[in-house]
């Protein structure tokens, strides 16, 4: 240590910087986080990339064995398949992990009472890891949708190809589902503070119990209030039994209110707890 | 209804920053966990510009008493501020010139070093981030900056805590066990950078520890903290030499027939021989101070006779001051050290 190099002075009084300024340095520096947490987005990446890559060689080595029985691998129809595989069950996953580590990912590391001792206010702690992961998964799922649009062109043959429109709703639909899946990951895990504890109940909710309870017919229009409904409401391509391709019918309007509400209620539950607990 | 002409605390509070004279004060402040009171209606005055231990066994309740000052947990009762503004109240005003350790440093591993000041330089604001090359190179470790800090040693560690402290450019450093992983030359390094930036600079250091000679060595204030109460405060130099121990040296032509004078008379608690003479514990004799009481030892052994060649008294140290004013006092171990 050297006792004779001084620190440039700071001010005396208040702050300097803008909000805007001071909010995009500390979301850049919550991406940078997520960026070099080398097994969370790993296995995000394999999530997003993988089944796409996977459906894409299985279906490529079928019709090469047996075009008769196998058509090509691309077109609308395998467009269809992969968006659901992407936009409905692995980028959400891929999604999860990286709200769950941004939500967990300053508290896990012990540091989170290094940042509150900077005077930052809590929930600015807490509001800038939110579009620090909305930033990693879109990033992200922009890599998967394009690996999925190359399959579906490059092995359409004489297939036909996804229409422009299909495209952009593809795209709108895909960042719809995983981006609230990990806005609402964020949330979760904030207030759980607990990264396993987050990650399984989500994938549990996720995965295992909303489809269940969405085939339960009894509980009726209850069901409109499950976060998967709403976001399945807004597919281009048929995903299941009700409008829209969900398997509970519900209108526009009140899908967009389910998911924000979601979204709202986890926000709101982090926030508190981050700003709240002792650190 | 007429407008207030008071200005507001917070504006008064940044005029007369230049003006303070305590980084930290608290007043009645308490925490309980339950009905155990971890910090007990505690009040205290750290001096700007001092290196100020605060001073305690483990469990004493140092650690809780940070974090109350520093936000990341709430005080039951009592009120405090720090470098002039109350917290929580004005908790971000605060803490912008405030850098802190709390327990061990902790940092992000998968980042490297200078990341990690990067991470804490956007939440501190713009004008931080020209402040990271500076204070990794004031605490040495330029060469391992680009290094994921999971690479680092403890020491290396705790000397990133630090730089990252020096990111506020802090008035005010508050530090928990800040020696801890540190080799003997790291020690040294440290007490010599704390002390060049309470003299050169004028920033005040607040060091918890339950390392007597640590404080005693760096700091020049001091609270004794046990059982979540401080028992005293002050210039580490008043606080040892408030001891109600009195000890002296004496050396004389005849020790022997000294050590029989002394060990009859009623101002002396203990006398015994030892390579630098006759060490001697004067009692307490009532209205008597202890400066009449060294007068009385050497006039009883001049008196005698004796060629009385030294009558030396024996500093205090704060070690001895902590035992006695700490439980440790009443616990087995109380025998050992008066003895």
């Amino acid at each position: 240590m050297n006792a004779a190099t001084p620190i440039a002075p700071a001010p005396a009084g208040p702050r300097r910087g803008s909000p805007v300024t001071i909010a995009a340095q500390m979301t850049g520096a919550d991406i940078l986080k997520l960026r070099k947490k080398r097994g969370i987005l790993t296995w995000s990446l394999v999530l997003a990339l993988a089944p796409i890559l996977i459906y894409f060689v299985v279906a490529v080595i079928q019709h090469a064995s047996s075009p008769a029985s196998h058509g090509p691998a691309g077109g609308v129809q395998n467009f269809s398949d992969g968006l659901r595989v992407i936009a409905l069950f692995f980028g959400p996953l891929a999604a999860l992990l990286i709200g769950v580590e941004a939500g967990t990912g300053d508290a896990a590391a012990g540091v989170f009472r290094d940042l509150v001792v900077t005077g930052r206010s809590r929930l600015a702690l807490f509001a800038t890891r939110v579009p620090a992961a909305l930033a990693v998964t879109v990033a992200m799922m922009l890599g998967a949708y394009a690996l999925l649009l190359i399959g579906t062109f490059a092995f359409a043959s004489n297939l036909p190809t996804p229409s422009g429109t299909l495209i952009f709703d593809g795209l709108g639909f895909t960042l719809l589902g995983t981006g609230v899946l990990c806005v609402v990951a964020v949330g979760f895990a904030s207030l759980t503070t607990s990264k396993p504890a987050a990650i399984i109940a989500l994938i549990a909710w996720q995965i295992v119990a909303s489809p269940i309870l969405a085939n339960i017919k009894s509980l009726g229009s209850s069901r409109e209030g499950l976060m998967s409904q709403a976001i399945a409401h807004f597919s281009p391509v048929h995903v299941g039994e009700g409008g829209h391709g969900a398997t509970v019918v519900l209108s526009g309007g009140t899908a967009v209110v389910v998911l924000v509400v979601w979204v709202a209620v986890f926000l709101v539950l982090g926030a508190w707890r981050t700003a709240t607990m002792d650190a | 209804m007429p407008a207030s002409v008071e200005p507001p605390q917070a504006r008064r509070d940044l005029k007369t920053l230049d003006d303070l004279t305590t980084a930290v004060e608290t007043v009645g402040l308490t925490k309980r966990f339950g009905s155990r009171a971890a910090i007990d209606s505690v009040d205290l005055q750290v001096p700007r510009g001092s290196a100020f231990g605060f001073l305690g066994p483990n469990g004493a309740g140092k650690t809780t008493m940070i974090r109350m000052l520093l936000g990341l947990t709430h005080a039951s009762a009592g009120t405090m501020s720090v470098l002039g503004r109350p917290v929580p109240a004005e908790r971000s005003e605060a803490l912008a010139r405030v850098g802190a350790i709390v327990e061990e440093p902790r940092f992000h591993p998968q980042l490297t070093g200078r990341e990690n000041l990067r991470i804490v330089a956007a939440a501190r604001g713009p004008e931080t981030h020209e402040r990271i090359v500076p204070a990794l190179r004031r605490v040495g470790l330029s060469e391992r900056a680009d290094e994921k800090v999971k690479k680092y040693s403890l020491g290396m560690r705790q000397r990133l805590g630090v730089a990252r402290c020096l990111l506020a450019d802090p008035l005010l450093l508050i530090l928990d066990e800040p020696t801890n992983g540190l080799d003997p030359g790291g020690i040294q390094e440290f007490r010599e950078m704390i002390r060049a930036m309470v003299e050169q600079e004028g920033r005040t250091v607040f060091i918890s520890s339950h390392l007597l000679d640590e404080v005693e060595k760096i700091c020049d204030h001091a609270a004794i903290v046990d059982r979540g109460k401080i028992l005293m405060q002050g210039a580490i130099s008043e606080l040892a030499e408030g001891s109600t121990r009195h000890e002296l040296i004496v050396g004389v032509d005849d020790p022997l027939r000294a050590l029989e004078l002394l060990q009859a008379s009623d101002s002396v608690l203990q006398a015994q021989r030892s390579d630098e003479g006759l060490r001697v514990v004067l009692g307490e004799v009532p209205d008597t101070t202890p400066a009449e009481s060294v007068a009385a030892v050497n006039a009883a052994l001049v008196g005698a006779g004796l060629a009385v060649s030294r009558l030396e008294p024996v500093r205090q140290s704060l070690e001895k001051r902590f035992l006695e004013v700490t439980s440790r006092l009443s616990d087995s171990t109380t025998e050992e050290v008066l003895s």
